[in-house]
């Protein structure tokens, strides 16, 4: 096991070098002068320009300032905002905690209400609670997220006033962005539990469950289920990078704070600092979420270890 | 598409017993029957085509021009006058969720058409010599997979600066690794054929094998992720513009109506309701069609 974890963790090494090497060209890729854009538009001299560059460092030849970026960033130094000059790791350790217990929360919702609409659409195979439970899946992936949150705002705050529209105040708060944000990975959720339990319905050891009369219930709940969650857990990373994903957007619909949130705006202002730092987290976070989805896997089924 | 030529010639074969005919039938005209029989699918088609039409004949179906501004008409609530209202600056919403179909269309067909293009031959090189070759352009796609949902293409527009084309071409990007996953599998399975032997034996170059040999194969999994592919093509797209970082005002985009109606949702739930509306039918029925090709490309996978 310790040998698989290792051979794992090195396995992710070369991604995150590429990783960084990508997010470190967002800055020499977008069109325009970092050193002018840090000093804005208004008339600066090219004096004052050409000492920031020299301060910064602009003027040294790529590679060095590659490795000054991955140094920096390995002391968890991502530079300053352009606009704010506050530091952009102390701006994205404020926001992290808003989109992870939004990621979450989405994530949970997804999880508990997808399990239980595909268990009931199986073990009701072809009843009208199936095809109902099926076709809100169906709708839930075609849905655009942003869109469901922002018709759960105008029924939920607007109309019923039961939730809070925007902010990220109280747990509150939490609910509609959660629901909005989880509710495409329900609908995922629930179909792919329904087919599993299909599946394990027709296996002997069911059969025999039943033959030996165990009451359908205990067949359900202790024989079917656990065997049918196996393809779920597989499946929770990749949902996870999803709702991560999604985050960006939910944040924006309900004005809520958050890792999302501070990057969209970012780039609006062309705030390019902030934008390498919010995308390196991100991808850093979804690439560490899939090492542990793949060493659970080798923990859950130890074949995997040999591959 | 050898594979469809050659199968148009075995179904002209001369007639013989009637019981015949089943069997020699095109494994695509077996599919197109299939697909007939489900009713979901062909409802799906008819209100993709529909869509098609409206998007083609916009100016045909409203008097309203999307982008003229009408103040003192701004944000009426739906009446006989605006089917769906206006918006703040007095814009028919009607219209611009019609002239918003040909951009969700067009965004859908070009995004995926970018990732075909540039995925095909990525996946196909990278199946057919394997080795070196192979192991780079799978460590590019996995790198490219290290993004989370939309932020690959947040990151691409960044950098290109924001606007539909460009959108479009993030989008089209973030696409890639799925196809060159689909078709590198595939290569990888169909190289094994003794036909591709043959070919290499009879002297075919390399190429005519890849594409005329081993491509044709992989024609129907590619049409599948291709209409679940446009389906998420136009959500990311109108993701995009939502967040003000696709198409631009006052372009009658359907993302960008929603985000320039979030402000008005207290007062005007026409905005918000109607464009969400429409992506949704759209994406449902690109996802219903998707579902019923794969259905009845293989009806395997269907039970």
């Amino acid at each position: 096991m310790t040998t698989y974890v290792a051979r794992r963790i090195v396995g992710s090494v070369p991604i995150v070098i590429a990783l960084s090497v990508l997010v470190f060209s967002i800055m020499h890729l977008v069109p325009g002068d970092p050193a002018q854009m840090m000093l804005g538009e208004i008339g600066v001299s090219a004096e004052a320009t050409a000492n920031l560059r020299k301060q910064l460092g602009l003027d040294d030849p790529i590679h060095v300032q590659y490795f000054r970026f991955v140094a920096n960033a390995l002391h968890g130094d991502f530079g300053r905002s352009f606009r704010s000059s506050q530091p952009v790791t102390e701006m994205l350790a404020e926001q992290f905690p808003s989109t992870f217990q939004l990621t979450v929360a989405g994530l949970a919702t997804a999880i508990v209400l997808g399990v239980l609409l595909g268990i009931i659409a199986a073990v009701r195979r072809n009843s009208l609670l199936d095809h109902s439970s099926m076709l809100v899946a169906l709708i839930g992936v075609s849905m655009p997220d942003f869109w469901f949150g922002l018709v759960l705002i105008m029924l939920f705050s607007f109309t019923l006033h039961l939730f809070p529209a925007t902010g990220s105040a109280t747990l509150r708060h939490l609910v509609l962005p959660a629901f909005a944000l989880g509710f495409g990975a329900l609908a995922v959720v629930a179909r792919l539990v329904r087919s599993s339990v299909l599946d394990v319905l027709k296996e002997d050891y069911i059969r025999t469950a039943r033959a030996k009369g165990l009451s359908e219930r205990i067949v359900i709940y202790k024989h079917v289920l656990r065997n049918s969650l196996i393809p779920v857990v597989t499946m929770v990373g990749l949902q996870f990078g999803r709702l991560l994903g999604g985050s960006v957007v939910i944040e924006q619909v309900f004005t809520r704070q958050g890792i999302g949130r501070l990057t969209v705006n970012a780039i609006l202002d062309k705030d390019f600092q902030v934008v390498q730092g919010g995308v390196f987290l991100s991808a850093l976070i979804f690439i560490a979420v899939n090492l542990l989805v793949d060493i659970s896997y080798g923990w859950l089924d130890p074949r995997v270890r040999y591959e | 598409m050898s594979r469809a030529g050659s199968a148009t010639r075995m179904s002209r074969r001369p007639r013989s017993p009637a019981g015949d005919q089943q069997a020699i039938k095109s494994p695509f005209r077996q599919a197109f029957t299939r697909l007939r029989r489900n009713r979901a699918a062909v409802i799906a088609l008819f209100v993709l085509v529909a869509e098609m039409v409206i998007a083609a004949g916009a100016p045909l179906f409203t008097q309203y021009d999307p982008v003229a501004i009408e103040p003192p008409d701004s944000l009426q609530a739906p009446s006989a006058k605006h089917i769906m209202g206006t918006d703040q600056f007095g814009r028919d919403i009607y219209a611009r969720v019609l002239f918003g179909a040909r951009i969700s269309l067009q965004v859908g067909v070009v995004s995926v058409g970018i990732a075909t293009i540039c995925g095909v031959p990525l996946g196909l090189v990278a199946g057919y010599y394997g080795g070196r070759v192979d192991s780079s352009i799978v460590r590019a796609m996995d790198l490219m997979l290290a993004f989370p949902g939309i932020l690959l293409a947040l990151a691409i527009v960044t950098i290109l600066g924001p606007s539909l084309r460009n959108s479009m071409i993030a989008v089209g990007i973030s696409a890639i690794p799925s196809r060159v996953r689909l078709v590198r599998g595939s290569v990888l399975f169909t190289k094994e054929n003794a036909y591709v032997e043959a070919a290499r034996a009879l002297g075919c170059s390399e190429s005519t094998i890849m594409f005329r040999h081993i491509l044709p194969n992989i024609v129907s999994p590619l049409i599948v992720l291709s209409s679940l592919g446009i389906a998420t093509a136009i959500l990311t797209a109108a993701s995009l513009s939502f967040l003000g970082l696709g198409a631009q005002p006052p372009t009658p985009e359907w993302g960008a109506m929603l985000g320039g109606g979030r402000a008005y949702m207290g007062v005007a739930w026409w905005m918000t309701t109607f464009p969400g509306v429409a992506i949704m039918v759209t994406v449902l029925a690109m996802n219903i069609l998707g579902d019923g090709l794969r259905d009845a490309f293989d009806p395997k996978l269907g039970e």
